[in-house]
């Protein structure tokens, strides 16, 4: 516990220099503002201002940056969604039901600040979690071998093929389609590239960012082309910020529940993002004395799932810094950067880049501050940014795309690859496929590929190997039984349907 | 399988890409020497992938989701591709503006006169802060 508190002030060390300082608001505000912006969610955010840490140069004040441009984002998503009722992110969606309910009620103010502050409290809790867990499982993660990882990136996979928000079939088909094309390049264990067909822009693989970017910054941009000519969206009013006493009576019970539901389910490999706002929007509702009042303006109803999604997205970073397998899609985008920076996360990170794992922590707590101070004072220049127009908002993001697509190795083979990654954003999100999937097994692929050859070696040939050794069994056994009893749920659910639908057709 | 719905034109698009994957994986070698092949695991991937992609493309189509393509996103996406190819050969300045202009001319419906004001500050921030202020290896004209 001592180790882990000097570790903690080494950290603060490093995240109170002057520049990460500078670099953790710079991030706050960049990632609010691009968060903001209507049609664009965290992720698109997130992808869009990538490229602008590779100049930093020094690994850990990048990551500080990047953390704190996910902090940023994810708030600015939830302001559209309470101010304009449009969700940034489908972690969002739960938030727009209340948050909405209070703007039209007069209580716009007061529902951004329980927004800020519930997700200032479930981010801060998380951390915390983080702080505490983080090195234990490090630790345990050291007796790790090639079957384990195996599991544990498998279970990623399978977990946010499920738990994205789109049907389960498709998520896994998308998901084994990002492990393909994460595949392209050279094969870690032989030396050899592979599906590169020659290209050798190819050899280091195909840029994820780029493809991140294209997906959901550009395909957003086309998806609102659509509907380039209705009305503009009515932004509501925002007169006074602060709360009643019975909002905060309403709203302090239900943040910390929230946060706690977040924490635990943003710890499964896979995203428990959206999980946790349904789990938490539902856990609220039944235990409130007034159930009614949710989807009518209740401030638990922003409280909890802002609690829970700011939770669950800290606590995504828990198997990221520890296993070095993302527990989310933001935490993914955050693994590629990481390793642009030339830092594997895993265990070996505490020893080998102290500095960046508990810089990066201590900024995480800097970082929700800053938020919190810059965000309520700030909430007039938010409401300005909603009334940008948004043909002059998609232009410009188009072009820093592109430059940013460009800036990740100087080549425009990258930014062709944001132009077509952009195309297929839209065509999917027309088709109804969520391509959170797609992107969490992209990066995952090498780790699946390289874990499961050197399992096979170690057991001469034999899969059995992953079954013969008690956590990897024990975690492929939890995936199968999942995997099972979500498609029995989905037949399930799928009879009842069909049992309903009988009398209405009589 | 009546109907040729966007998701089974979609799901068709990723069978294509399975078979191709399966078959260019078989060819790099599942086993040498006895250690796996680099083929191995794209192999046991795509194969999955066919079983599950066919299983989808079977599935009846869900009435909620019979959403068609529109062409004015496509176009623009086009458009996006050529604007890449434009940025390659002449620089960051004039395919910006040109793009920005047809973006809120033909798009947006904006008048000339706020399409050309708008296109212009647009693309000398662009340059100001990517090319002067943080030097990107980037070049603003043609020459």
């Amino acid at each position: 516990m001592l180790d882990t508190f000097s570790q903690l002030l080494f950290g603060f060390e490093v995240a109170f220099r002057p520049h990460n300082l500078v670099y953790a608001f710079l991030g706050c505000l960049m990632g609010t503002v691009v968060g903001i912006l209507p049609g664009l969610g965290p992720l698109a955010a997130i992808a869009l201002l990538l490229p602008l840490t590779y100049g930093i140069g020094d690994p850990a004040s990048s990551i500080i940056m990047l953390g704190a441009i996910v902090y940023g984002a994810m708030y600015g998503g939830a302001i559209t969604s309470i101010l304009l009722k449009v969700p940034g992110d489908f972690a969002a969606v739960i938030t727009v039901i209340d948050g909405h309910a209070m703007t039209r009620n007069g209580r716009g103010g007061p529902a951004l600040t329980i927004s800020a502050i519930s997700s200032w409290v479930g981010g801060t809790f998380a951390i915390l979690g983080l702080t505490f867990v983080g090195p234990l499982i490090a630790n345990w993660a050291l007796q790790f071998g090639p079957p384990e990882y195996f599991a544990l990136a498998l279970i990623g996979v399978v977990l946010s093929a499920t738990l994205s928000g789109g049907k389960p079939l498709r998520g896994l088909m998308l998901a084994f389609v990002g492990m393909l094309f994460g595949l392209i390049g050279l094969d870690d264990m032989a030396g050899v590239p592979r599906f590169t067909f020659g290209e050798v822009r190819l050899i280091n693989g195909v840029d994820v960012v780029a493809v991140v970017m294209g997906l959901y910054g550009v395909g957003e941009i086309l998806v609102n082309l659509e509907n380039r000519k209705d009305p503009k969206h009515s932004i509501g009013k925002v007169n006074g910020l602060m709360p009643s006493r019975q909002e905060w009576k309403e709203a302090s019970g239900s943040t910390v529940r929230g946060s706690l539901i977040g924490f635990v389910l943003g710890l499964l490999p896979g995203g428990g993002i959206l999980l946790s706002t349904m789990v938490s929007y539902i856990a609220e509702r039944r235990i409130s004395k007034t159930p009614e009042r949710f989807g009518q303006g209740a401030p638990a109803g922003v409280a909890a799932p802002e609690a829970a999604n700011n939770a669950a997205a800290t606590a995504g970073f828990v198997p990221l810094l520890t296993l070095g397998i993302p527990g989310n899609v933001l935490a993914a985008i955050l693994l590629a950067a990481l390793m642009i920076q030339n830092v594997q996360p895993g265990p070996m990170m505490i020893k080998e880049h102290p500095d960046v794992f508990w810089g990066v922590i201590a900024s995480m707590y800097v970082g929700n501050v800053i938020l919190l101070i810059l965000n309520l004072p700030l909430v007039w220049l938010w409401v300005r940014l909603l009334m940008v127009p948004f043909w002059i908002l998609s232009g410009i993001v188009i072009m820093i795309s592109a430059i940013g697509a460009y800036s990740i190795a100087n080549d425009f083979f990258n930014v062709g690859l944001l132009a077509v990654s952009g195309i297929v954003g839209y065509i999917a999100r027309k088709a109804n496929f969520e391509m959170g999937p797609f992107v969490m097994a992209f990066i995952l692929a090498n780790l699946l590929d390289v874990s499961f050859a050197q399992s096979l070696l170690m057991g001469d040939g034999d899969p059995m190997i992953m079954l013969q050794r008690p956590i990897s069994a024990t975690l492929l056994g939890l995936a199968s039984l999942y995997l099972a009893v979500q498609f029995i749920l989905i037949r399930r659910a799928k009879a009842e349907k069909i049992v309903d639908t009988v009398p209405s057709m009589d | 399988m009546k109907h040729l719905t966007l998701q089974r034109c979609f799901t068709l698009a990723i069978i294509a890409i399975a078979i191709a994957f399966t078959i260019a994986s078989y060819r790099y070698g599942l086993w040498r020497n006895g250690m796996p092949g680099i083929g191995l695991t794209p192999f046991l991937g795509a194969l999955l992938l066919i079983v599950i992609s066919l299983r989808v493309l079977f599935q009846k189509p869900d009435p909620e989701e019979r959403e068609k393509l529109q062409l004015v996103p496509i176009l623009s996406g086009l458009g996006i591709c050529v604007y890449v190819v434009a940025f390659a050969e002449l620089g960051l300045a004039i395919p910006s503006f040109v793009f920005l202009v047809l973006w809120a001319r033909f798009l947006y419906q904006r008048s000339w006169r706020s399409s050309l004001i708008s296109a212009a500050a647009i693309t000398v921030s662009l340059v100001v802060v990517f090319i002067t202020i943080l030097q990107l290896p980037l070049k603003t004209w043609p020459l």
